[in-house]
């Protein structure tokens, strides 16, 4: 007998459970206010960046974790979801390495000639 | 598998081990897996879009203070609050994203009324959003005033800074507002079959989930918009 793909790995609740969600909205809304605050401080560069890089990447975990679900799923699913991402990083190195090189040849090399 | 050599009133099970068929390995459903796989492909777009920003954003001397660029909020005449009505828009979208896990958590509990409620109210914040970015385009376009010569932002010049600034400026926010406009043409459809009852006769509300997964994803890829084009 065919049954519904959907029907096999449905997830119902009988309680409600809205807790984890208000608490991502005061996460999300508080990480918000502190990454603006921060950016029109004027600190240096180096410091802003890697907080706001880490604020960012905070706010996205708890997005995919808690909003999306995923921290329920296998963990098959999770590294199958999350490690293509990963490659995402090296190309992003290589590109702003790269962009670094195309600073040099437009504003250094040309101030030669 | 054969069963030949066991006799017929030992009734023996037979073992199901994963990645032999009949069930999913991921003990997910095919529409939930395949909805994951398209969003890691669009996360790989936007990737591709935020790293080449970043490539521009390396290679020049003058990219704008971003922040002084935003600085407007509608209906007030030189407000001059940076990154006020960014930020704005920013708390719509992560509250749309909110009343969207609402959505799917009462759709898990089988309750129409309050699954239809919560998605009513996603539907606004995209709007409200939708809206907020037209607005902040049309501001974007009309550009400044430089020694009394109004100067406009195309996609090859902008006032603010390299050529590219503004290029970016549309590319991006553009296919994400994109991806926001088809989000909230899915929610309305999602949310006439929960008002019609057609999720309800089905037994299930795991449509509820999938364009869940969506409406998150366009939330996240903002998150991302906001920190590496008007943040950093």
């Amino acid at each position: 007998m065919e049954v519904e793909n959907s029907k096999i790995y449905l997830k119902k609740h009988t309680h409600k459970h809205i807790k984890p969600y208000i608490k991502g909205f005061w996460i999300l809304l508080f990480v918000t206010i502190i990454e603006v605050v921060i950016t029109l401080m004027g600190w240096p560069k180096g410091i802003t960046n890697s907080l706001l890089l880490m604020f960012t990447l905070l706010k996205a975990g708890y997005i995919v974790m808690i909003f999306m679900h995923l921290g329920e799923e296998k963990r098959d699913l999770i590294m199958t979801i999350i490690a293509p991402i990963l490659f995402m990083l090296g190309f992003a190195f290589s590109q702003l390495n790269e962009g670094g090189f195309t600073h040099w040849s437009r504003y250094i090399l040309t101030s030669f000639f | 598998m054969s069963h030949e050599t066991t006799t017929a009133t030992t009734l023996e099970q037979p073992k199901v081990v994963n990645w032999m068929g009949g069930i999913s390995p991921y003990n997910i459903s095919y529409g939930k897996l395949m909805m994951w796989f398209f969003l890691v492909s669009d996360a790989f777009s936007f990737s591709g879009l935020l790293i080449s920003l970043g490539f521009a954003r390396f290679s020049h001397d003058n990219w704008p203070v971003v922040s002084t660029v935003f600085t407007d909020i509608p209906f007030v005449h030189n407000a001059n609050l940076p990154l006020l009505y960014v930020g704005l828009m920013t708390f719509i979208l992560i509250v749309s994203s909110v009343t969207m896990a609402l959505a799917v958590e009462a759709g898990r509990r089988m309750d129409k009324k309050e699954t239809a409620f919560f998605m009513f109210l996603t539907i606004l914040g995209g709007f409200f959003f939708l809206g907020s970015q037209a607005w902040e385009w049309a501001h974007f376009i009309h550009g400044r005033e430089i020694d009394g010569v109004q100067h406009y932002a195309t996609l090859s010049s902008n006032p603010y800074g390299p050529p590219l600034f503004a290029t970016f400026f549309f590319v991006i926010t553009g296919f994400h507002g994109f991806h926001v406009f088809s989000g909230v043409v899915i929610n309305i459809i999602i949310f006439i079959q929960i008002s019609t009852g057609v999720l309800e006769r089905r037994g299930h509300y795991e449509m509820v989930e999938k364009v869940g997964l969506y409406w998150h994803f366009v939330d996240l890829v903002w998150v991302f918009v906001f920190t590496f084009y008007y943040l950093l």
